[in-house]
């Protein structure tokens, strides 16, 4: 079976690396998740996520239940 | 969902090419990229994580393409001077034809943001190495500081090919470099490195 990535980018407010804790551990039990970064240094603080399958709404939910901001771009 | 488009990504890595060279790193940032490549910032998130991997990455291509324009038909084994002769032809065929690349290459030298870990130039490396060392052992040339080889044997080109580009030195205001001119320079080089 052929996984094909899913590339998701969000715009954020995730800045610090306390932030950076807590979304890690948001994020890793989800296994559908093969890599993701926070780049902390643009204006929209962009997180970036590749998956192996669709799950840009469970991404927000989880991140906006946190209290962080967290709208896709395209 | 978004779907890789290779025209796209070498669109966005040409038109940054472009700004650093123009504007330099300082004011380099992805969001003023994709407002230069007419893309949306999460266009330019698709092909790269950060600044840095998209930094790296530049770097891979151009170094690529002057390792290709550099090694082609290049023999490490050759003479000294028949070595030296297409690596002044090649490498001034790569600053003509690539100048955007030549001078992000020389923006990049001094630059702490390139991870020097992820860059990949052996090839090159060990190809000047080999052909450095066959020259030592054929009594060609004299065994010495690899900055003190490059000083003689590539700086001459680099200063002469500079008043090329400019088009001007100090006696002329039209100067051009002619094969003849620089293989009697050519001649001289290797005089300095013989032993």
């Amino acid at each position: 079976m052929v996984l094909t990535t899913e590339i998701l980018v969000f715009k954020t407010n995730i800045q610090t690396e306390d932030h950076l804790t807590q979304i890690r551990d948001i994020l890793s039990p989800l296994t559908a998740i093969r890599r993701w970064n926070v780049d902390t240094d643009d204006i929209d603080c962009i997180l970036r996520i590749e998956a192996n399958e669709l799950v840009c709404g469970q991404i927000i939910h989880l991140i906006t239940n946190a209290g962080f901001h967290c709208l896709e771009l395209d | 969902m978004r779907i890789r488009d290779e025209h796209k990504e070498a669109t966005i890595r040409e038109q940054a090419i472009e700004m650093i060279v123009s504007e330099g790193f300082d004011g380099f940032s992805m969001q003023k990229l994709a407002r230069a490549a007419n893309v949306s910032p999460a266009t330019i998130y698709i092909y790269f994580k950060n600044k840095e991997d998209l930094l790296n990455n530049l770097y891979n291509l151009v170094n690529q393409t002057f390792t290709n324009v550099a090694l082609e038909n290049f023999n490490p084994e050759s003479s000294l001077e028949e070595g030296l002769w297409l690596q002044w032809k090649n490498r001034m065929r790569f600053i003509l034809e690539f100048p955007t690349y030549y001078k992000f290459m020389e923006h990049f030298k001094n630059s702490p943001l390139i991870h020097h870990k992820d860059i990949r130039s052996t090839e090159f490396r060990d190809n000047m190495k080999r052909f450095v060392m066959n020259a030592i052992k054929r009594g060609e040339m004299t065994r010495m500081e690899p900055e003190i080889f490059w000083a003689i044997a590539y700086g001459p080109f680099y200063a002469l090919l500079k008043f090329h580009i400019h088009g001007k030195s100090m006696m002329s205001s039209e100067y051009k470099v002619t094969d003849a001119k620089m293989k009697s320079m050519l001649k001289l080089v290797v005089k300095a490195l013989h032993p």
